[in-house]
């Protein structure tokens, strides 16, 4: 489990008197749990991401990760690391070697595992995002989507047990994002992984178990997707869209068409819905 | 007024070395003075290459490039009437202060201290960041959203007749998208915008043209609406396309016919909903 | 504006699926080392013909195509000239056929014959350096390095460390120079020409470009570092890297090794007797 007790978090001493950039966070995550943070640039949800991960440490409260705090060193900070896979934004700021499958196995390789497991690992990881045609291509020579799932690849191949993507489909459009979000889903189902997916995209969050949102450094909500849509308001007061699907299901069912669900969460919903009402 | 015309034209990066890449192929195109034209594709699609040649910035390999109707003799002439705010324009600041930042481009035309300074406070309001306030704030210290403004803010104050944005939403949250949207929309009636994206959303209501690209060529063009009716199309190419439309055309398994040129979610409802009470006579929007 | 990399042809590896291409990179690294010192320590001419004929036959078995390779001498044809005529006439040495003199200028067949030495060593060690880079790939290369030192990282030296950054820094190349020709494009679109002013004027003008390349090059190490301790990279007590990559050593291997330094030995047997 991923325990976030009393964190508040500083950037640097100067900045003590000014508002932290996180505050009193409180946060419990299990394993398996698909979770979406949410929130505006500067709301404080990469900064929490980077926590998590250990890359930063809180200025007060704790971070636990399965029981070991993220201030610690050494053999316990390792262990951490491992646990907890963060992917990043920008794919040429994560990835180090030269061809896909050497970058795959840098994790593995910086484990210190014998030559067969490490070899076991990057095949996995190369199946897992449908890579295996590109293994020996040289990273420049694909596609920015492409690069994305090799940086996921190379963070799945130390077999963590939980998946932080800080952003991960910002420089990604259309049906190539989605693509990602599906695999991430599908690798969470199929490894029990659990998935932290920090974004300010509404759009991506439907399918996930949980959504938070942040706001000025704090938790302003935690729950379900469904419940959180029917927030419109509460949503544009802290610069977030809710998805036209949402809004689209409310005003069908203000004209007539009360057999829609409640609350519509993607347009898959609402065609299943609409192809349910009409072979009745 | 046409203000740019192309014809079959091509350009190669490393050219004549095994590296060399195709960008633009057999491009044609023409651009009219005056509107908002839009160039959409998904990334590799020629979209920043065909910017920096509308800038001056490079000339094409093969084929004929027409500036206001004739070919272009004096480079110069078209850098000076053409601005271009690069993707994350941000990284590109290298003075200290917002002022000085500012006013670089006027300064490289020699003109005076004076009509520099009004210059910059014309652009700076412009932009929406107050003349006095943040002429001498610290480039570093401003936030992302901000440094994009000045760094639109710098190229407003060459005075350009048209202006160029390289996917000026990338990277911003929901609210700065808008607030940029709408910056964008107040300097339509002073100058043609031309913006490149990879994603039909931020343009459907700002552009009167759309082109849309794909490897180096033109695909097609059209207004906004004929554009979106060809969702289908556009989807397969990777291109993101506004809610709205795509849900009219997800929403195509259980309604083959259903219009996908729908602006806004007033009109996707009204389609939904006569494709759903066939009986009941909805007036098309 | 500026496509930097359009007329290096040093240095770019060219996978046509050559003999070459496909040797264990350590043995490469080896064979360049060795013909590297023969080459720099003799100076008869018949040993120098010799070495000739190894390079020629490492050329053909190379499959690549001569002109693209003697294309990379033309930039420095002018510099090695340059350096002859220096070389000559500065030629201090006792001399016996002194054809003219003036002052400490001197021009004399011995001076003449050790400028050409020094010539065809150049000409040598660039062959030398740029098939090497043309038939091994980046990867390859660092890997053979990094395997061909361990013996150092195993008394302690930072091997791995130095590689690493190595790997690294050739990751960042393109990486940079696609900024810098961004930064270039962004000051042309601001009103600076580049094309304008003399040697000292346009080197000023370029001025602008570091501070942006150097924040955005700082931040980018900093992120990609993050990165690689996200991964366990780090230095910690008795922290080791193990390596996905095997090497082969195979008869092509050997034999290639057995030739090198057989033509090497004997390249400097040749040196040792031959009068010129």
């Amino acid at each position: 489990m991923l325990e976030v007790k009393d964190v508040t978090f500083h950037y640097s001493r100067e900045e003590r008197n000014a508002s932290p950039v996180l505050q009193q966070i409180n946060l419990k995550i299990e394993p398996g749990e698909t979770v979406a943070i949410l929130g505006q640039n500067g709301s404080g949800k990469s900064t929490l991401a980077k926590l998590l991960a250990s890359i930063l440490r809180p200025s007060s409260g704790s971070i636990l990760v399965d029981g070991l705090s993220t201030t610690a060193h050494g053999e316990a900070l390792w262990t951490i690391r491992q646990h907890v896979g963060i992917v990043f934004q920008n794919p040429d700021d994560q990835l180090v070697a030269n061809t896909v499958i050497d970058d795959i196995a840098f994790g593995p390789e910086n484990l210190g595992l014998p030559r067969p497991e490490i070899e076991e690992r990057v095949q996995e990881a190369l199946a897992l995002l449908q890579l295996e045609a590109y293994a020996h291509m040289p990273i420049q020579d694909l596609s920015i989507g492409q690069k994305q799932r090799v940086a996921i690849a190379g963070v799945l191949a130390m077999r963590p047990r939980y998946l932080l993507l800080d952003e991960p489909t910002t420089m990604i459009s259309g049906q190539t994002a989605r693509h990602l979000l599906e695999t991430v889903h599908r690798l969470a189902r199929e490894r029990s992984l659990a998935v932290v997916h920090i974004t300010h995209f509404m759009h991506e969050v439907a399918h996930f178990q949980r959504a938070i949102v942040m706001h000025q450094g704090r938790i302003l909500f935690d729950e379900t997707p469904a419940q959180l849509f029917t927030r419109i308001e509460e949503l544009e007061a802290v610069g977030l869209d809710v998805p036209l699907i949402c809004r689209l299901g409310q005003r069908l069912r203000e004209r007539g068409l009360t057999w829609l669900p409640h609350t519509l969460l993607s347009s898959a919903q609402l065609k299943a819905a609409f192809q349910q009402h009409l072979a009745e | 007024m046409t203000l740019f015309t192309l014809h079959n034209v091509s350009y190669t990066y490393l050219e004549g070395t095994p590296f060399a890449t195709e960008a633009l192929h057999r491009l044609s195109l023409s651009i009219e003075s005056g509107q908002t034209t839009a160039l959409v594709g998904p990334t590799k699609a020629g979209k920043s290459t065909l910017l920096d040649l509308l800038a001056g910035l490079i000339q094409p390999g093969e084929g004929t490039f027409l500036f206001e109707g004739s070919p272009v003799t004096d480079i110069e002439r078209l850098r000076a009437k053409v601005g271009i705010v690069f993707q994350s324009p941000e990284a590109q600041i290298f003075e200290e202060t917002v002022g000085k930042d500012v006013s670089f481009g006027p300064l490289q035309k020699n003109i005076s201290v004076a009509e520099s300074r009004r210059l910059v406070q014309e652009s700076l309001e412009a932009v929406g960041l107050p003349y006095e306030d943040f002429r001498t704030r610290y480039t570093y210290a401003l936030s992302g959203g901000q440094k994009r403004r000045v760094a639109i803010a710098g190229v407003l104050a060459m005075q350009p007749d048209v202006l160029l944005f390289d996917e000026p939403t990338a990277g911003l949250d929901p609210r700065g998208r808008r607030e940029l949207l709408e910056l964008i929309a107040t300097l339509k009636h002073r100058m043609t915008i031309i913006y490149a994206s990879s994603s039909l959303a931020d343009v459907a209501e700002l552009a009167d043209t759309i082109h849309i690209l794909d490897q180096g060529q033109c695909l097609f063009s059209g207004s906004p609406r004929d554009i979106l009716a060809r969702a289908e199309e556009i989807a397969a190419l990777d291109i993101a396309l506004p809610e709205a439309a795509q849900i009219a055309l997800d929403m195509r398994s259980v309604f083959p016919d259903l219009r996908t040129d729908v602006a806004n979610l007033a009109e996707l409802e009204d389609v939904l909903l006569s494709a759903s009470i066939p009986d009941r006579m909805e007036t098309q929007p | 504006m500026i496509q930097i990399t359009r007329n290096i042809t040093f240095g770019q590896y060219i996978n046509n699926g050559s003999l070459l291409t496909r040797i264990d990179p350590r043995t490469k690294l080896f064979c360049f080392i060795v013909l590297t010192i023969v080459v720099s320590i003799i100076h008869s001419f018949l040993a120098f013909a010799l070495c000739l004929l190894l390079c020629l036959w490492m050329h053909r078995l190379s499959r690549l195509s001569t002109a693209y390779v003697l294309r990379g001498f033309k930039p420095f044809l002018g510099f090695l000239a340059f350096i002859f005529v220096l070389q000559t006439l500065f030629y201090s040495a006792p001399a016996q056929h002194v054809f003219w003199r003036w002052g400490i200028l001197s021009l004399s067949g011995e001076g003449l014959l050790y400028s050409a030495t020094i010539l065809v060593r150049v000409f040598f060690l660039y062959y030398l350096a740029s098939l090497l880079l043309f038939v091994t790939s980046m990867v390859d290369f660092t890997d053979g390095l990094e395997a061909l030192l361990s013996p150092f990282q195993k008394i302690g030296l930072p091997v791995n460390a130095f590689i690493m950054v190595f790997v690294v820094a050739l990751k960042f190349i393109p990486l940079t120079l696609a900024e810098i020709e961004r930064l270039v494009k962004a000051q042309a679109a601001r009103g600076v020409r580049f094309d304008q002013g003399n040697f000292l004027q346009r080197t000023r003008k370029l001025a602008p470009l570091l501070v942006p390349l150097f924040l955005n090059s700082f931040k980018r190490a900093e992120a990609l570092s993050t990165a690689m301790e996200a991964r366990c990279y780090g230095m910690h007590r008795g922290w080791r890297r193990s390596k996905r990559r095997q090497f082969s050593f195979t008869r092509v291997e050997a034999i290639t090794l057995i030739v090198v330094c057989l033509a090497g030995v004997l390249a400097l047997v040749i040196n040792g007797f031959a009068p010129v």
